[in-house]
């Protein structure tokens, strides 16, 4: 019913749509910079002066 | 944080390690006022006012009380109470902490103390802790206990004889370092050097738990937040109780990290920010960290759900601290330059504690050195 280059152009243009949908997403997603204190988790070699 | 990360394909989160909470705070501080703020930030309560003197962070009731919101009623008041300015909303704890008492069981046993009752006043702590040193002709091989010497201890101390060293209410220019409680507080811990109980000197913060696990000491004043770190590290059975009771009874204050939302950062990562926050203090994932940490699981709901509700009943040593909450207020001293002025406390310790200062004369002069910290901030005292 279809024709090789036609099975093949379509074979591209669907894999072109899943690229620019992946790196849509990819641009979408957030990263989020987390400032977090070493060593919370209290122990004899923690180096904060509290709890 | 890895979890999240997994689960969520449109938030990614990456954690900065930046020092303790001294050094977190000077660094995200420093990216506030050079206009690249982080996003979120894990900081102690009293740096509330500074957070917003730098108009580094926002309220947070909005979220609370939107659809995607938290119960917020939820967690523990005396941990709430460093988290409200200007009656909003502008942290939601974490890990948070008090002090507790720990006790070596099997030397309570050996001294003929009974090991499931830990001394309940300062009276029976001096008591207890003279029965508890073991001398080896000069040489003390075992303390009564320890004190580190710390703002956040004394603090303590200050609250069971009767006055909270910092404020109890909305009031970033109150500090409270040489009133009469304050003073006969800071006494008693030098007491307990002259009584022979305590060693001489300084004590610094990682010194005591080390002492502990090494039987060189009896008992400690220390975090919750190293319950796990002394569980798993002593070889004799560890006993918890809360602080023993001044003159005006039981008291503590609180401490330990809590989630900011930065200001700048644009509505859409505010908005990420805050599923990040929701996400971290579900019961379930706080209760584990509770475990993991030994701090306080700060809300009532993660204790009624496992994994915490299975653990308490098993490590009974981990509820010590969240029964003491009833006593427990402010963590000290929630005031503008907050940072500062706790080591200026500190110092004003470490001189007592070395014999360099009577009581009077350190806080005096810690006093006088809070007032012009305060006076720098804007405050007029």
């Amino acid at each position: 019913m279809f024709s090789k280059s036609a099975l093949f152009r379509a074979l591209l243009v669907f894999c072109s749509l899943l690229l620019l949908i992946g790196g849509a997403a990819a641009q979408d997603a957030i990263t989020l910079q987390f400032f977090y204190p070493v060593g919370v988790a209290a122990g004899p070699s923690h180096r904060r002066l509290c709890g | 944080m890895a979890d999240f990360n997994a689960t969520h394909d449109h938030i990614q989160v990456e954690p900065v390690f930046t020092g303790g909470y001294s050094e977190n705070m000077a660094r995200a501080t420093a990216a506030i006022l050079s206009g690249q703020p982080p996003d979120v930030a894990i900081l102690l309560g009293i740096d509330i006012y500074s957070l917003i003197q730098t108009e580094g962070i926002i309220p947070l009731d909005d979220y609370i009380a939107s659809e995607e919101g938290l119960d917020i009623d939820d967690f523990f008041d005396a941990f709430m109470a460093n988290n409200i300015a200007d009656d909003q909303v502008w942290s939601i704890p974490w890990q948070r902490s008090t002090p507790i008492l720990y006790y070596n069981k099997d030397a309570f046993a050996e001294v003929g103390l009974d090991p499931d009752t830990p001394p309940a006043t300062w009276e029976e702590l001096v008591e207890f802790g003279k029965q508890l040193v073991v001398q080896d002709g000069d040489n003390v091989t075992r303390w009564g206990v320890e004190v580190p010497s710390s703002f956040w201890l004394f603090a303590n101390f200050a609250i069971q004889a009767g006055q909270h060293i910092g404020s109890l209410g909305d009031e970033p220019c109150a500090v409270y370092l040489d009133t009469p409680e304050a003073i006969e507080a800071l006494a008693f811990l030098r007491r307990l050097q002259d009584e022979g109980i305590m060693p001489d000197g300084a004590v610094a913060w990682g010194t005591a738990p080390a002492d502990f696990i090494a039987g060189a000491s009896a008992m400690i004043y220390h975090s919750t937040g190293s319950l796990s770190t002394l569980l798993a590290n002593s070889p004799f059975e560890v006993g918890t109780g809360f602080m023993p009771g001044g003159s005006a009874g039981y008291g503590a204050n609180v401490g330990g990290g809590n989630f900011y939302i930065m200001a700048d950062i644009g509505q859409e990562r505010q908005d990420a920010a805050w599923e990040f926050i929701r996400w971290m203090v579900r019961p379930e994932q706080i209760g584990q960290w509770g475990i993991d940490s030994g701090y306080v699981a700060p809300r009532a709901a993660a204790w009624e759900v496992d994994p915490l509700k299975s653990y308490a009943e098993e490590v009974p040593q981990a509820s010590t601290a969240r029964e003491q909450l009833p006593y427990a207020v402010k963590e000290f001293p929630a005031t503008f330059g907050g940072q500062e002025i706790q080591v200026i406390t500190t110092q004003a310790i470490e001189a007592v504690n070395t014999g360099e200062l009577t009581p009077e004369e350190a806080l005096a002069i810690a006093q006088e050195r809070a007032n012009d910290v305060l006076t720098q901030n804007g405050c007029e005292l």
